[in-house]
């Protein structure tokens, strides 16, 4: 089935296709939630949540977009009231930018990438956050800061402490071996 | 690799990855609620179709009653004329009582009495009396027959042909019942009352008095009967020169629109006539021997209106059976207090003539609310002062200085004004009493949520303020509110109206997503104003 025709079911109150619909996109949304949700339970919450508003709000969606894309920003904003704009809403100064990007091992350019989202995970909330708003799914500071409710200079601080975290990280589990680093997930 | 190349990967990694999950246990898990969601669905479309059916169903009537209903049943007076102009055999001799009120009646007849007392007496001197009727309204004039008259235009023209008084007289002896003389659009003939008796209530054709045929002026009507244009003021009969060919007069009176009287002293008569009686067009009030042109009201009428409101503003906040929403029920009522809600519209309103009345337009409402809260703010610095205090090997105490955190905690209000901001679609039925400048009305209805926007803040569960609009709180569209409201209407010209209205308006379900743990229901009282414009 299409996803043209799988929306239009779906909009219909088809109930194969709705779970047709449940079927194909639960693994992306879930991956969506695990990233800004503080833990597993929370994240299999905020995807059923996802999902619920997806087919109370379908008759809304325009195709001129991506379908895919447009089930991500639900899930995403609805993680974002789920954690409270509190982590984000502390002002911070921006620091300057660093004057040598830092290179990265090659061990870790080939690290899976449930390892990768283990170590951002591993980031406090906040700065966790503006990370996978910004790096991962691609908005400008601007929306972040309006997404989050905060300025864009603490969107940009955000995301600057957030790199230099992960980098120290990276360093960290590159002392302790890319083994330790793996083992985080488990 | 750098390291935005590395963040490039990762974020484009991250974004393809799907995580492995039991589809059956997430759908087992949503299913009750995706089932819910698709029964409102299916209900919302019924409402949809239902509303949109009776609104189709009596934009039709009001249609079909306005483009196809030509008159009214009832109105005797225009049927009367209708039915002679239709069919010849009427019989024009039939009275009709005049519409109105009996002391109308008792008046007009007291009038024509003395203008009959007048006439008898003029009569004395001037011989005859000659009467000449329209009916106007029907655009039919009714004025004397010729006995030159073809036969052909008596069957055409009924009054033409007067066989005898009585058939198509007038009966001017009960100035409040008048016979209707129905004759073709345009035709024109004299009659002529032959009245040396005096008498005026017997307006009758005399055949003898074919010669007196003349034309007359379009507009004519005169309710009185003392004019003797046969004669002049000595009570010497008149010259007037005679037609060449009386048919002719009558098939030529529809293209002559002046009278056609040549004689100096019958235009001098003709003039007094006149000079008596000033001919109004269309004065048919004026004249107790012919009935009003009947009002035509139509069935239905049609207007637009414009109305603001304000209203008071009563909020309902309860915590949904399934949530814990007691705690954030009481941040949330110590924190806002509903304020005064306005609204504006435009109305197209569909009125019968029996009072009946359907409105639907379209409105903005917003639901103003104020939110207040006390917020607090820690800085912590660090100043030189006593870190320590430490009791020395001889018991003395030694004061150690160093750097002191300090806390300073800053509190301080904020005020927010939240905003509701709703699109609706009003469709009303109801009642207006038919005044004649004042009217008053009653109406019922309900308001179609088209689009609902909240802006402002409130307080979540951690004491901490959300945006309304981010955090999801309020449906964007909210379903239907019912309204019930008075109408006083004042009409300040003929099309325009000024309207007052208190109403009431109920929001029976919660403007809250479902998901929210706070039910937020609102019930408004207020007073709406506008005018109202007919067309």
């Amino acid at each position: 089935m299409t996803e043209k025709q799988l929306i239009q079911d779906c909009r219909k109150g088809v109930k194969s296709s709705q779970y047709l619909l449940v079927q194909r996109y639960s693994g992306m949304l879930l991956s969506v939630c695990r990233r800004y949700a503080r833990d597993e339970a929370m994240a299999r919450d905020l995807l059923q949540e996802t999902l619920i508003r997806v087919f109370t709000h379908i008759d809304k969606y325009q195709p001129t977009g991506s379908f895919e894309a447009w089930m991500r920003q639900i899930a995403i904003r609805r993680s974002l009231q789920w954690l409270g704009k509190v982590h984000f809403q502390q002002e911070q100064q921006v620091d300057a930018l660093p004057d040598n990007e830092p290179e990265v091992p090659e061990v870790y350019v080939r690290m899976e990438v449930e390892e990768i989202m283990q170590l951002v995970h591993s980031l406090p909330p906040g700065f966790r956050t503006v990370f996978n708003l910004s790096a991962v799914e691609g908005y400008s500071h601007q929306e972040i800061a309006e997404m989050l409710g905060i300025s864009e200079n603490t969107s940009r601080s955000q995301l600057m402490r957030a790199r230099k975290m992960l980098q120290e990280k990276i360093r960290e589990s590159k002392k302790n071996g890319y083994h330790e680093v793996a083992s985080i997930r488990k | 690799m750098k390291w935005p190349l590395f963040e490039n990967k990762i974020g484009k990694e991250m974004q393809a990855h799907r995580a492995e999950v039991d589809a059956d246990a997430v759908w087992a898990a949503i299913e009750p609620a995706v089932d819910k969601i698709n029964n409102k669905k299916k209900k919302r479309r019924f409402v949809f179709w239902l509303f949109f059916g009776a609104l189709l169903l009596s934009g039709t009537t009001a249609g079909y009653w306005y483009f196809f209903r030509p008159a009214f049943p009832g109105d005797t007076a225009n049927d009367q004329i209708v039915n002679a102009i239709v069919d010849p055999a009427y019989n024009g001799s039939e009275t009709h009582t005049l519409p109105g009120d009996p002391s109308q009646s008792e008046a007009a007849e007291k009038k024509a009495e003395d203008d009959n007392k007048a006439s008898s007496q003029r009569a004395d001197v001037a011989g005859h009396t000659q009467q000449k009727v329209q009916a106007s309204g029907s655009g039919v004039q009714s004025v004397r027959h010729s006995a030159t008259a073809t036969p052909e235009s008596a069957s055409t023209a009924p009054s033409k042909t007067a066989q005898s008084g009585s058939n198509n007289g007038v009966k001017t002896g009960h100035p409040a019942t008048a016979t209707v003389l129905p004759l073709q659009d345009d035709s024109r003939s004299t009659v002529s009352n032959n009245n040396h008796s005096g008498n005026p209530k017997a307006l009758s054709v005399d055949p003898d008095q074919n010669q007196e045929t003349r034309l007359l002026p379009p507009i004519v009507a005169e309710p009185n009967t003392d004019v003797n244009p046969g004669r002049d003021p000595s009570g010497e009969p008149l010259t007037i020169a005679e037609p060449e060919n009386t048919d002719e007069t009558a098939e030529n009176a529809s293209t002559a629109p002046e009278p056609s009287v040549t004689d100096s002293a019958a235009t001098g008569s003709i003039a007094d006539v006149h000079d008596d009686t000033p001919a109004t067009p269309n004065s048919d009030e004026n004249n107790p021997l012919i009935p009003p042109a009947p009002v035509q009201r139509k069935a239905w009428q049609f207007s637009a209106a414009l109305q603001g409101g304000i209203a008071f503003t009563d909020r309902k906040l309860e915590p949904r059976a399934d949530s814990h929403g007691t705690d954030l029920l009481s941040l949330r009522e110590k924190t806002e207090r509903p304020l005064e809600t306005t609204q504006l519209g435009v109305m197209l309103e569909a009125r019968h003539r029996s009072g009946f009345e359907l409105a639907a337009g379209l409105q903005y409402t917003r639901i103003n609310e104020r939110f207040q809260y006390l917020g607090e703010s820690v800085e912590t610095d660090t100043v030189y002062g006593i870190q320590f205090l430490v009791r020395n090997l001889y018991g003395e105490i030694d004061t150690i200085f160093g750097g002191v955190p300090l806390k300073r905690t800053t509190t301080f209000r904020k005020e927010y004004y939240n905003h509701i901001n709703l699109i609706e679609i009003p469709i009303m039925v109801g009642y207006r009493t038919s005044g004649s400048d004042l009217s008053f009305g009653v109406r019922a209805g309900v308001f179609l949520n088209l689009k609902t926007t909240a802006t402002g803040q409130v307080l979540d569960y951690a004491s901490a303020p959300v945006n309304i609009e981010d955090a999801g709180i309020i449906k964007t569209r909210i379903g239907l509110s019912y309204y019930l409201g008075l109408s006083a209407s004042y009409k300040i010209t003929d099309n325009l109206e000024i309207h007052v209205s208190p109403f009431a308006r109920l929001f029976p379900k919660s403007i809250t997503e479902d998901s929210y743990d706070l039910r937020q229901k609102y019930r408004l009282y207020g007073l709406s104003a506008g005018v109202r414009l007919g067309f």
